[in-house]
């Protein structure tokens, strides 16, 4: 009876303890829809946390977003490798304590150093291409080339989803053009404006095409869209007429890391989650959802052979050939494709 | 100019010229009005415009203030690395700007300048084209840079625009908290630049028209224009040569300027900084209102014209001309005719009294007019119907005897020589005897009517004074002529019993001209010229008869008219030819005297002999005539032959009755033998008897005065006519010629007495014989042995004309 009462009394001691004490809260900037929310509740439950997302549209948001507050407010970052080492100059972010992530081991170095001090600062999260879905079903001509949607046909006349990105719309008119997509060649750029002006008034949207059943692709205002390859597979999901083509003239590979910021409140949780979801089955889980390629080796392991032999997730080497990393720019190269796009993108 | 056109032209004036003086005036007070009000409207917008402006700028310049505190802008302005600027900060500002622009979309280029003056950044929402991205040297960034103060605003024209824009910029100085030193001032980082799209402006410029062509424009303070809305772009291609004065001491009045030949009303008001608002009024826009005012006016005043004219008119015809034209219709009618004109009287006024006057005047007119008729109807002297009515019954008496079938008998009765009674006794016996006459035609065609009536059935008289001594008779219903003759004849009989004037009895006769209608004639006209040329044949057939008219009768009157005609031709003409008939003495058997005998040689009718010519010369009057040339040419000749040489040569000339009734006959003698130089004693005049016997005193008076001048009087033809010797004692005359008649008779019966006894008797009375118509030996023989002093005959000489008679005369002085 005793050993009840000390067991009540320790409950009724301890639980206000346990109740008293507040979830703790990660705040991850982040691409929309790129966390599966089973794995996000386990996450949750298993830490006592709240996640919250602030959900960015594009990397040029994500900057701004950043910009306004000076880096704060996030726990952690979710970023592309291109614009790492600006976060890092800027001071946003804080170096990663590898020692704290046990399941960083799992991840395969070629990710893991794809980006100049990537290795000091992020884990990448999943790594794939940029280049066009589209409706097989409604585009009489399969679409192979970027100059297809660049230079459209009739039947693609204001059916057409773009990015609202500088750098995407930019290096990939280059591609188009046959340049290198990082080229700074005055040339190259006063072609792409053309190119990019005459194509304006045939895009549909410059809004980063919805991926979920809402999506202008499944209602046909849209045939073909600038695309993450793992977008189009979700969108797919609800028409299998939608197809995901990296482009004959090859498109942007990216990687996209998590990085903590300077100002996390909660590095531990931050900590916790990053090792959390390079725990391998939880990345296998998570690259099912958002149909990205895993830099998680083990996880890799734990797909279908279907998903890894996916061609639009893990493209062939000769797909990947004419396709590149973004790299840095001038700081007068990215003012000229600053005021380019600004016109387009206006 | 007729009273329905004078009334309304009089007063037209009356109705237009007070709404034309209240349309002056008000023309006058409502361009007062017009410019005050155009004065205060222009001012109110200008307020409005300078207010509206102000307020723009002003809160443009709150913005730029706003806008450049921007963290994210700052941040820019604090970047100290290129890479910075615009690998990081640019988009995102690029970005944040646009949401700017996107709520303010009148600053439609923001940009950030470096003290450089490099245009670093550049957003603008609409395509312009960047001209230049380095603004240095630029008036604009010269004017930003040397500003006094910290915001400014400058108006300028957008070099990438070509448009008036408002620059409101902000020079940035800041102090980078973590590199600079604290206490130093802040530093000079560059500016930040809204370019303000002065549409919203201006769109007040060009939506506030000043009338037709006026509004709004800007100008800068060195008078070019800085704004000048679509509307107001003529003033580009006009001279405006505003005084310099007029630039620099822009006034707020209102002044009037010559634009192209256009006055307008212009106000200025300053807008801000070195800008200058102009307004400006066509001053026909200003006098619009007025105008139409007036026209309105204009309007009104022929509609009140048109309108009084139309009442003024109808007034006129119902109160005025009507009553008029009543009268003047009826006037018309008075004049017309002569029955009883009335007309309408329902008025009080003045024309109902008039018109009262009128039936009064009408009434008294045709009194008179009825009293006229009497007298132009009839003859006041017999009562009898005159020759008018006469005209009138002729007519209506021969359409009833057209419609009844019947004859119609005309008497045309004509008091035979009643002319020598009026002469004789004087008019007064004349006047006396035509009303006995009257009554006593009326009572025997009265009294008789009964036995006609008994006789032929009813026979309607009419009788008729036509005037002087003729009268009328119209016999209706008539079955024969033989009627007519008896009535005729009974006419003459009572008209040739004795009438019983002042104590006396008178003899008179008439003689009777029928003609029956229808037959003898068509038309009145013709029926009584032919009843007249009737009674006229009657008078010729011995007077105190009838005669009914017949085909002869008209065709003698016919010829008759042809002849005379001829006549009046051959006069002019000179047809006449004097041919001359010796006369011998009886003893000598030599030539004694000629007589000159007319002859007439007419190309139409061939010689025409005098004893069927002279009648109608007298009938007509041109007997003197006639009788002036014989006379002329006879003197003439007998001049010839006295100059010829042929001494105590007479001449004779016949001279009609009707020449010496003319007064002056003797003084015409005399003034031929005068002209021509020929002694009175070779010229005697033959008469006939009648011509000296029914002459009256004043023919014998021209007969002695004759004589007494020298020339001898013969009397002709006689023995036809009274033949009374013991008449001829009281007779001037000098000859005696015996008629033909008694020569050729010689040896029948007693004519040898006789003629014998006429020599003795005439020579007792120292008468001188002639015997005409000489023709035989056996006659001569006689004569002579009865002493006969003169002969005339075919035996011994035919008339011939002048130039033979001279070849005889001559051969025989030469004979002698």
């Amino acid at each position: 009876m005793r050993t009840y009462l000390l067991i009540i009394l320790v409950v009724l001691l301890v639980s206000p303890v346990f109740a008293a004490q507040p979830p703790r809260e990660l705040t991850i900037l982040n691409w929309d829809d790129y966390l599966d929310p089973e794995l996000v509740t386990r996450f949750e439950r298993e830490n006592n946390a709240k996640v919250s997302q602030v959900l960015y549209a594009t990397d040029e948001d994500r900057t701004r977003k950043l910009l306004e507050t000076g880096g704060r407010g996030y726990d952690l970052i979710l970023t592309s490798g291109i614009d790492l080492a600006k976060y890092i100059k800027n001071g946003w972010l804080k170096p990663l304590d590898t020692a704290r992530l046990k399941n960083r081991r799992h991840l395969s170095s070629q990710w893991l150093t794809a980006f100049p001090d990537a290795e000091q600062y992020a884990l990448p999260y999943f790594w794939g291409t940029l280049g066009i879905a589209y409706r097989t079903d409604l585009v009489k001509t399969p679409i192979t080339r970027w100059s297809q949607i660049f230079t459209p046909a009739q039947e693609l006349h204001q059916k057409i989803g773009m990015i609202d990105d500088s750098r995407d719309i930019v290096s990939m008119a280059l591609k188009a053009l046959g340049f290198s997509a990082n080229s700074e060649d005055k040339e190259a750029l006063a072609q792409v404006k053309t190119l990019l002006r005459q194509q304006k008034p045939h895009v549909k949207s410059y809004r980063y095409v919805a991926i979920d059943e809402t999506s202008a692709l499944l209602s046909g205002e849209m045939v073909a869209a600038m695309m993450y390859n793992g977008d189009a597979l979700a969108v797919a999901e609800f028409n299998e007429n939608i197809t995901y083509v990296l482009p004959e003239e090859g498109g942007n590979i990216w990687v996209d890391y998590f990085v903590l910021s300077h100002a996390a409140r909660n590095p531990d949780l931050a900590y916790a989650f990053l090792d959390f979801i390079n725990n391998p089955p939880v990345a296998a889980q998570q690259a099912e959802y958002v149909y990205f390629a895993t830099p998680n080796a083990a996880a890799e392991k734990l797909l279908d052979p279907e998903f890894l032999e996916h061609p639009a997730i893990y493209p062939s080497v000769k797909a990947l050939k004419q396709s590149e990393y973004y790299q840095p720019i001038s700081p007068r190269g990215n003012r000229l494709r600053n005021i380019m796009s600004s016109e387009i993108l206006r | 100019m007729k009273l329905r056109l004078k009334l309304p032209l009089l007063l037209i004036p009356v109705v237009a010229l007070p709404l034309i003086i209240v349309g002056i005036v008000s023309y006058v007070q409502l361009r007062e009005v017009a410019e005050r009000r155009s004065s205060a409207q222009i001012e109110t917008l200008l307020t409005q415009v300078d207010l509206n402006a102000h307020r723009l700028i002003d809160n443009a310049r709150s913005n730029v203030q706003l806008f450049s505190e921007y963290p994210l802008v700052e941040q820019y302005f604090l970047a100290d690395s290129e890479d910075e600027r615009y690998s990081v900060l640019y988009r995102p500002l690029q970005h944040q700007l646009h949401d700017v622009q996107k709520v303010f979309p009148y600053y439609y280029e923001l940009r950030i300048l470096l003290p450089s003056g490099f245009e670093d950044l550049r957003l603008v929402n609409r395509d312009i084209p960047n001209l230049t991205e380095n603004e240095i040297g630029s008036p604009l960034f010269t004017a930003v840079s040397n500003s006094e103060s910290d915001l400014s605003v400058q108006f300028m024209t957008n070099p990438d625009t070509q448009q008036l824009a408002c620059y409101v910029t902000k020079r940035i100085r800041l102090s980078n908290e973590a590199t600079d030193d604290p206490t130093a001032a802040p530093r000079l980082r560059g500016y930040f630049s809204a370019t303000l799209d002065l549409g919203s402006l201006f769109k007040q410029f060009s939506e506030n028209r000043l009338g037709e062509n006026g509004g709004i424009y800007v100008v800068s303070e060195n008078g070019e224009i800085a704004y000048l809305p679509e509307h107001l772009r003529w003033l580009e291609s006009v001279d405006m040569n505003l005084p310099d004065d007029f630039i620099m001491t822009r006034t707020s009045r209102m002044q009037e300027i010559d634009l192209g030949g256009e006055i307008f009303h212009m106000r200025t008001q300053h807008l801000y900084g070195d800008l200058w608002m102009y307004a400006i009024l066509p001053e026909t826009d200003l006098l619009s209102a007025s105008r139409s005012f007036s026209k309105v006016i204009g309007q009104i005043t022929a509609l009140a014209i048109l309108s009084s004219l139309s009442l003024i008119l109808y007034v006129m015809r119902v109160q005025v001309v009507g009553p008029i034209n009543r009268l003047r219709k009826g006037l018309l009618k008075v004049a017309e005719g002569d029955e009883l004109v009335q007309i309408p009287v329902d008025r009080k006024d003045e024309f109902g009294e008039l018109g009262a006057e009128f039936n009064r005047m009408g009434f008294e007119l045709k009194k008179s007019n009825d009293q006229i008729r009497d007298m132009a109807y009839n003859d006041n002297l017999t009562e009898l119907p005159n020759r008018f009515l006469f005209h009138k019954n002729l007519g209506r008496s021969m359409d009833i005897a057209l419609q009844e079938d019947k004859q119609l008998g005309l008497l045309f009765l004509d008091l035979d020589n009643f002319k020598q009674i009026n002469d004789t006794l004087g008019h007064h016996i004349g006047d006396k005897l035509l009303k006995e006459v009257a009554l006593r035609l009326q009572n025997n065609l009265r009294g008789k009517d009964i036995a006609n009536r008994l006789d032929q059935g009813v026979v309607e008289h009419n009788l008729a004074r036509l005037g002087g001594d003729e009268f009328t008779v119209l016999l209706h219903g008539i079955t024969s002529p033989v009627g007519i003759g008896k009535i005729a004849q009974r006419l003459i009989d009572t008209i040739e019993q004795p009438f019983f004037l002042e104590g006396k009895e008178h003899y008179i006769s008439v003689s009777v001209g029928i003609a029956v209608f229808p037959g003898d004639g068509e038309n009145s006209e013709d029926l009584l010229k032919h009843a007249d040329l009737a009674m006229y044949q009657a008078k010729k057939k011995g007077k105190g008869c009838y005669e009914f008219y017949s085909k002869e009768i008209s065709n003698l009157a016919i010829e008759r008219s042809q002849l005379e005609r001829n006549l009046r031709a051959a006069l002019e003409n000179n047809h006449f030819e004097l041919f001359y008939q010796p006369i011998i003495d009886c003893q000598t058997e030599k030539i004694a005297s000629l007589e000159a005998l007319i002859r007439w040689m007419d190309p139409e009718l061939g010689e025409v002999s005098p004893e069927y010519f002279i009648p109608v010369a007298e009938d007509t009057g041109l007997i003197h005539a006639i009788g002036s040339w014989v006379l002329a040419e006879a003197c003439c000749q007998l001049k010839l032959w006295q100059d010829a040489g042929i001494e105590n040569l007479r001449v004779a000339i016949n001279v009609s009755g009707k020449q010496l009734e003319k007064s002056d006959f003797a003084e015409q003698v005399e003034r031929n033998l005068a002209r021509n130089g020929v002694s009175a004693s070779s010229l005697y005049l033959e008469l006939t008897e009648s011509a000296v016997i029914q002459g009256t005193g004043e023919v014998l008076e021209t007969l002695k005065k004759l004589q007494s001048i020298g020339v001898r009087i013969a009397l002709d033809d006689f023995g036809t006519g009274y033949s009374s010797l013991s008449y001829l004692r009281h007779l001037p005359i000098d000859i005696l010629k015996i008629d033909r008649s008694f020569i050729q008779g010689l040896g029948q019966q007693n004519n040898n007495v006789i003629l014998s006894a006429i020599i003795t008797m005439a020579q007792a009375l120292s008468l001188e014989v002639v015997a005409e118509g000489v023709e035989s030996q056996g006659q001569f023989a006689f004569l002579k042995k009865e002493r006969c002093d003169l002969l005339q005959g075919y035996l011994f000489h035919r008339p011939q004309p002048s130039l033979r008679i001279t070849e005889q005369l001559l051969s025989k002085s030469l004979q002698f």
